[in-house]
């Protein structure tokens, strides 16, 4: 269409803002790769000093391992969790479904900062702070209502004759659903789980508020560590999570498309 | 007819009580992690403080009416709503563009757009923080270039320059799908009509297509705005201490002073500038239809 | 119902709500062992409700359901032994053709070999032998059809239900499909119900056709008796076109319409009245033998290959003819004088206002 041919300075504009968009992701490979003492760009000379630097971090290392176990215990549980409360709200009727629903996925609309704190003052009397089993259940309020919703819409989006005709075939209500009906949410499972990982392992807001020299996260770590000072050091943390994450992004777009994992 | 057997009903499960059964786990961490804690916050807000830490369980409106009397609480409040529109109104800005290029594209150029706009929100805050340090500090690449042309170098870091140009970006990925999603009104052929019709681009883009995508717009400053109130990495780490905002003074009233009552009604605060940005969204949305 | 052939299947007082909606009143329905039934209707008539009630998919509020002289209403769908075919196919896509086909045999406790060999005989039924490795997103509507009826058939059921198999495939794969389910259906002596909104495939492929309204039964006959003797007027309507003229029934029993006396095979009280005639029933010109006669001038022709339509203007009313194309006469042309003719037993009389 003639119309639709972008003009050229419009093409300019998008590409400007696409680089202003992407410049602090991009940006931290090349300085990840310095040679200077301090941050600078670009820097004067290459080495792999600060790779170096990190794997030589205890404290970091630690805080890493911290982070993979949590979001890995937190993926599974959100999983567990959530895909049988999918299936109550797509497969059964009953007053208040929508209500409940709403309410379930509400921690999405509170801002972070205001839920850290409430759950900060309440875990203190509980004496879950700076615990794994605090950290766990605090990142679960988060990361349910993603795997709700993610579930919930995939749940909703399948054909419910196939269930039906695995029960006229003689299938008991829950042969159908282990060799039924979670083999063929097998996409949206896999896409939750990358979303709940991704949340879990970047979450920092909350997670400040309840970590300590006891035990703490990457994130939390990073922040610290940029907040006292900023050398290169965390552009190769920052490398090496982008990098994770790429791989996070490349299953889910394998297992189901991205699109449709995000456009809700 | 030879005799029929018959069979009483057998006990069945009941759609509420497996409901119930079911639900049961994701119902108690929403009730343990959410429900509770954010009563609990509003209940803390009318506590009293003790100097040293300590908290005396009481009902008083001490905190809300030191709050609203006090000079720099009140600032603070204005100044954060006021930067969190700015920043909400260069968002849109620069988001628009893309956000209408995106919405043309087509096939595996689209994907791989809509990818690359995407991938920056899956990236920690943290991290696209620091790489807004690194480009923003004093000896980075855009202070040398300014350099570089003869103007006076500026001071960009730690300060709300800094935080401004962080933040907006932060927040486009955001912005642009919302923009998308509310792009889905905008059929290509309308607008040729209007070209059709004489209309110049120009006016085409105001008379036409801005109206249309006024739903996404509204949606997305929404979003953006309530997003940028509760901001707190970048204001913090790009702010050194300098740029004062509600979410920064709830961290450092909670972690730092240890006033949790002070902390909590602060926190109301956030959810009454919410419930008003909520209250002007639905308005806006009500004129528009 | 006939004394001779057994009973199968027998709906007693079936009633069925969704909510406050009462979609089935009350329904009483028997099949017999080995025979196929149509249930024919409109959409929103209820016959896919039905349908659903015999599986167990819908609970009913109230009556029986007797499955070989065994009350089965309170039974859990997955011991009920009924194969169903529906609409979507259902096939489950995380397993490939021989996986879905060999489903409800291991369901049945089947030994692996056996059930693989059982899957691989029904798929050789409806020759897809060869694609038993293929997943069902790889083969065509028409083959997964076939997949789904494998399916249905190999847990040898007590009876075969069929969802409105036909709806999603082309013209020419229908007529294919119909002449093989029904062969399948008659090799294997099974009784079927097959719900459909499609009047050919009710009347051609079934022994028995149960046309359906608003949840209630219009007509259970066979295809002839639906199609010659319809119940209702609404029957009438649905299954195969008709004229429709207003008339009358006097005091003496005397029948009215289009202007004239016409005779018909049916009594009927006095008062307003629907007469009925079926287009392709009407002669025109040759009239010599016809019960009813009536004139009329030729309004409209169409020209539909084999056959014509004419539409024919009689007192006010418009009638229309369709005859098979001849070369041994004159062709009509608009604004001809014509007779019309047609028999007693062609005269369908019902009371008038019945849709």
């Amino acid at each position: 269409m003639e119309i639709h041919k972008t003009s050229w300075p419009m093409r300019i504009l998008v590409f400007v803002l696409f680089i202003y968009l992407l410049a602090p992701v991009i940006l931290v490979f090349p300085l990840s790769f310095s040679g200077d003492q301090v941050l600078r760009f670009p820097p004067t000379f290459w080495s792999t000093r600060w790779y170096s630097a990190l794997f030589a971090n205890n404290q970091m290392l630690k805080a890493f391992w911290t982070s993979l176990s949590l979001a890995a215990i937190v993926t599974v549980l959100s999983i567990v969790i959530a895909v049988p409360a999918a299936w109550v709200m797509t497969r059964l009727r009953f007053a208040g479904r929508d209500l409940l629903f709403n309410l379930f996925t509400a921690p999405l609309l509170l801002p972070t900062i205001v839920l850290g704190l409430a759950i900060l003052i309440v875990f203190a009397s509980f004496g879950l702070l700076a615990t794994m089993q605090g950290l766990v259940f605090a990142h679960l309020v988060v990361t349910l209502p993603y795997a709700l919703r993610v579930l919930a819409v995939s749940l909703s989006t399948q054909d419910k004759a196939c269930e039906e005709a695995a029960r006229t075939l003689g299938a008991k209500p829950l042969t159908v659903f282990f060799r039924i009906t979670v083999p063929m949410l097998v996409p949206g499972i896999v896409a939750a789980a990358a979303l709940c990982f991704l949340v879990s392992f970047d979450e920092v807001v909350i997670t400040l508020f309840l970590t300590g020299p006891r035990i703490s996260t990457l994130p939390v770590e990073l922040y610290n560590y940029v907040y006292n000072q900023a050398d290169p050091l965390v552009a190769a943390a920052s490398a090496l999570l982008i990098l994770l994450t790429l791989g996070v992004i490349m299953i889910v777009e394998r297992a189901m498309g991205l699109g449709k994992a995000f456009v809700k | 007819m030879s005799a029929v057997s018959a069979s009483a009903p057998p006990r069945q499960w009941r759609d509420g009580e497996l409901a119930i059964l079911l639900l049961l786990p994701i119902a108690l961490i929403n009730a343990i992690g959410f429900i509770l804690p954010v009563l609990n916050l509003a209940r803390y807000s009318f506590n009293r403080s003790r100097i040293g830490g300590g908290i005396e369980t009481v009902f008083t409106w001490e905190n809300w009416a030191g709050l609203l009397s006090d000079r720099f609480y009140l600032e603070l409040v204005f100044n954060s709503v006021w930067i969190s529109l700015a920043i909400t109104l260069t968002t849109l800005i620069a988001s628009y563009p893309i956000a209408l290029y995106l919405h043309r594209a087509s096939g595996a150029w689209r994907t791989f757009l809509t990818v690359l706009v995407i991938s920056p929100l899956l990236t920690s805050a943290v991290v696209r923080t620091y790489g807004w340090i690194a480009i923003l500090i004093d000896d980075g690449p855009v202070v040398s270039a300014i350099k570089a042309v003869g103007l006076p170098a500026p001071s960009l870091m730690f300060n709300i320059k800094g935080v401004f140009i962080g933040l907006t970006e932060i927040l486009m990925p955001y912005m642009i799908l919302a923009l998308m999603a509310g792009f889905g009104r905008l059929d290509p052929r309308v607008e040729e009509a209007a070209r059709t019709l004489g209309a110049t681009p120009a006016r085409t883009f105001t008379k036409v297509i801005l109206p249309l995508t006024l739903p996404g717009i509204a949606l997305g400053c929404l979003l953006c705005f309530v997003l940028a109130v509760s901001s707190f990495i970048t204001p913090k780490l790009m702010g050194g201490g300098r740029v004062f905002l509600l979410a920064t003074e709830i961290y450092d009233q909670a972690i730092v002073t240890l006033n949790w009552p002070l902390a909590s009604t602060l926190s109301m605060l956030v959810l009454i500038v919410f419930g008003a940005a909520l209250w002007a969204y639905s308005v806006v949305l009500r004129r528009l239809d | 119902m006939s004394s001779a052939p057994e009973e199968h299947l027998r709906l007693q007082e079936i009633g069925v709500s969704f909510g406050n909606v009462n979609v089935i009143p009350s329904l009483d329905l028997s099949v017999r062992k080995g025979e196929m039934v149509a249930f024919l209707g409109p959409s929103g008539c209820g016959k896919t409700t039905t349908l659903r009630v015999i599986a167990g998919l819908n609970k009913p509020s109230q009556g029986r359901i007797i499955v070989g002289g065994r009350d089965i209403t309170h039974l859990p769908i997955h011991d009920r032994d009924m194969g169903m075919v529906f609409q979507s196919y259902a096939l489950f896509p995380h397993m490939n053709v021989s996986r879905n086909v060999a489903f409800g045999l291991q369901m049945r406790k089947v030994s692996g070999r056996d059930a693989e060999a059982r899957a691989a005989q029904a798929l050789e039924m409806v020759q897809l032998g060869h694609l038993s490795h293929r997943k069902p997103k790889e083969l065509s509507g028409g083959q997964q059809q076939r997949v789904a009826l494998a399916r249905a058939l190999v847990i040898e059921p007590s009876i075969l239900l069929l969802d409105e198999p036909l709806s999603n495939l082309d013209a020419k794969l229908r007529d294919e499909m119909r002449v093989q389910i029904r062969a399948l259906q008659q090799q294997s002596g099974i009784t079927a119900v097959f719900v459909t909104h499609d009047q050919v495939e009710a009347l051609s492929m079934c022994d028995r056709v149960v046309v359906m309204r608003g949840g209630n039964v219009e007509q259970f006959g066979t295809p002839t008796e639906v199609y010659e003797r319809p119940a209702t007027a609404f029957v009438a309507n649905f299954v195969g076109r008709t004229n429709r003229l207003k008339g009358r029934i006097t005091s003496e029993g005397v029948l009215t319409a289009a202007g004239q006396q016409l005779r018909s095979a049916t009594t009927l009280a006095p008062g307003a009245v629907d007469v009925l005639v079926r287009p392709h029933r009407i002669r025109l010109q040759e009239t010599a033998d016809a019960a009813n006669e009536v004139q009329g001038t030729v309004s409209s022709i169409t020209f539909i290959g084999d056959l014509v339509q004419y539409g024919v203007r009689v007192d006010d009313e418009e009638v229309v003819v369709e005859e098979a194309t001849r070369r041994d006469r004159r062709p009509l042309a608009v604004s001809d004088k014509v007779t019309l003719g047609w028999s007693a037993e062609d005269t369908l009389v019902y009371p008038a206002g019945e849709k």
